[in-house]
């Protein structure tokens, strides 16, 4: 594989607007209860007593993640059908003529990206805007971040163009399946662990009880 | 967690009593033919086979529950190379292949026939294989709840234990048969020490599962001291059911242990040996599909 495509995503500029997260919904036309890009709003941490002085200890920042084409996706290894591919420039895209519905994958994959479309009885997940990219245009996410905080391209491209890290707070470690993600983390991203904070919209991204 | 799971928990724990059954079946032919002629135990090792095979086959039925499109199945043997799902499947579909070849080749035949004894070997191989994919494919790197030794091993003994369940079942039901027949009484010695072997078996068994429940009770306990982005006290919720799970497989295990005693005696009548051995089996089996459940139920992946 000659070409890695990534996304670069600078949590320090993201204001947790979530156009990126509209405008891939719009595009894509997915249905109630499908995000393929989800922007998780972390929270955490109180306020603590140093001598007379009351010094907030809190962490807040936003986190806008979606599949995130990893280098050695896990999703694609288990998948019993194959259905689950990686394209030449690195893009892991669903052969919704293989896919059975089973929803392995959506167990496997450390970041949530998979997710069943009720509608097809199959799975569904970010694929890229490979639509857009093959006419040589950008992703609809990136296009519509308004803080200019997403971009995509070659990862060893991003690599060389941006400074990151691969795994920020809660993001999982990165060993696990080697994503193709460039974080430039908030300030708080350390705190964050440290206060044990939490994604407090986990209801709106679907991913904790109502 | 994915949506509701029952369509898993059936089909696992129904292909593990299909596999169990099996080999129980395989073992209480061995006891039998100590102190049975060949006439007499082959209804029992043509009921058992046929038993497996009616379990396993509904196990696999079960499984098309759980697609979201079931007509896509086809393609699930395309990834043997990675996918223990894949390689589940295969080992589900070989073991019940050579279940029907072992029923076609035991009915009416010699037990001690050895293009049986080669196909029924086969088909246990294929069983335990099947067993062990089913394991290994729950062991995803992430899942803290489920990559771990306990569910291999709470998998195999769940196996073992309705597998016996069944065969103890089936003995049962073959001496009462015996019981009423007008036909001179065989010497149903042999199905009473199968019978032994198969309550001992079920004991000792149940009272594994019930470590696995207190280790995994415990390990769940455990997590809410590691970082989780979502609310990791929802997994404390299910303390209510594994106290339950616990408590049916002890209830289960006393009444094991009642018709242990009510059969070494042989002052009651047959049915009270069987009200005792069915309500154990009752007991037992509520407990094993509350513990399945609760094995989806306490999914708790790693990330975001």
């Amino acid at each position: 594989m000659t070409k890695q495509y990534g996304f670069y995503f600078d949590a320090s500029a993201c204001t947790g607007c979530k156009a990126c997260q509209m405008a891939c919904k719009d595009k894509h036309d997915l249905d109630v209860g499908l995000l393929w890009r989800r922007v998780y709003e972390i929270t955490g941490g109180e306020w603590k007593q140093d001598g007379k002085t009351w010094i907030p200890d809190i962490a807040a920042y936003h986190l806008s993640i979606s599949c995130n084409h990893c280098e050695n996706p896990v999703c694609s290894d288990v998948c019993p059908t194959h259905a689950i591919y990686k394209r030449q420039d690195g893009i892991v895209l669903i052969d919704y003529s293989k896919c059975m519905g089973c929803r392995y994958c959506e167990w496997a994959c450390p970041y949530s990206a998979l997710q069943f479309d009720e509608a097809f009885g199959t799975m569904s997940k970010c694929h890229f805007c490979y639509d857009l990219i093959d006419r040589g245009e950008s992703p609809a996410c990136v296009t519509a971040c308004p803080m200019r905080a997403l971009d995509f391209g070659d990862i060893s491209r991003l690599k060389k163009k941006y400074s990151g890290v691969g795994r920020v707070y809660p993001l999982p470690d990165e060993r696990l399946t080697q994503p193709a993600l460039l974080i430039n983390p908030h300030k708080d991203s350390d705190r964050a662990e440290k206060v044990k904070a939490v994604v407090s919209n986990g209801v709106e991204v679907g991913r904790a009880r109502k | 967690m994915p949506g509701s799971e029952w369509a898993l928990v059936f089909f696992t724990l129904l292909a593990q009593a299909g596999v169990g059954t099996l080999i129980a079946g395989e073992i209480s032919k061995i006891i039998l033919n100590k102190k049975s002629s060949s006439k007499e135990i082959l209804p029992l090792i043509f009921k058992t086979r046929l038993t497996a095979f009616i379990l396993s086959s509904a196990a696999l039925s079960l499984s098309f529950l759980h697609l979201g499109n079931p007509l896509k199945a086809f393609n699930a043997l395309n990834n043997l190379r990675s996918s223990w799902l894949s390689r589940e499947i295969l080992a589900a579909v070989v073991f019940l292949f050579l279940l029907i070849v072992s029923i076609l080749l035991s009915w009416k035949r010699k037990p001690s026939d050895t293009a049986a004894k080669i196909v029924v070997g086969a088909a246990i191989l294929a069983g335990l294989f099947l067993i062990l994919a089913m394991s290994l494919l729950y062991m995803l790197p992430g899942v803290l709840t489920w990559d771990y030794i306990t569910t291999p091993l709470s998998f195999f003994t769940s196996t073992f234990l309705l597998g016996f369940m069944a065969a103890g079942g089936l003995s049962i039901t073959e001496i009462k048969s015996f019981s009423t027949s007008s036909e001179k009484e065989p010497n149903s010695s042999g199905y009473f020490s199968e019978l032994r072997t198969a309550l001992n078996t079920t004991f000792i068994l149940a009272s594994i599962q019930i470590l696995f429940a207190i280790i995994t009770s415990l390990r769940i306990h455990n997590y809410k001291d590691i970082y989780s982005p979502f609310d990791p006290s929802l997994l404390l919720e299910h303390r209510f059911l594994f106290s339950l799970r616990t408590i049916l497989l002890l209830a289960g295990m006393v009444l094991i242990f009642l018709t242990q005693i009510k059969l070494n005696s042989r002052k009651d009548p047959l049915n009270v040996l069987l009200w005792f051995y069915y309500s154990a089996l009752t007991f037992i089996l509520i407990s094993e599909i509350l513990g399945r459940h609760l094995f989806y139920a306490i999914f708790y992946r790693s990330g975001i």
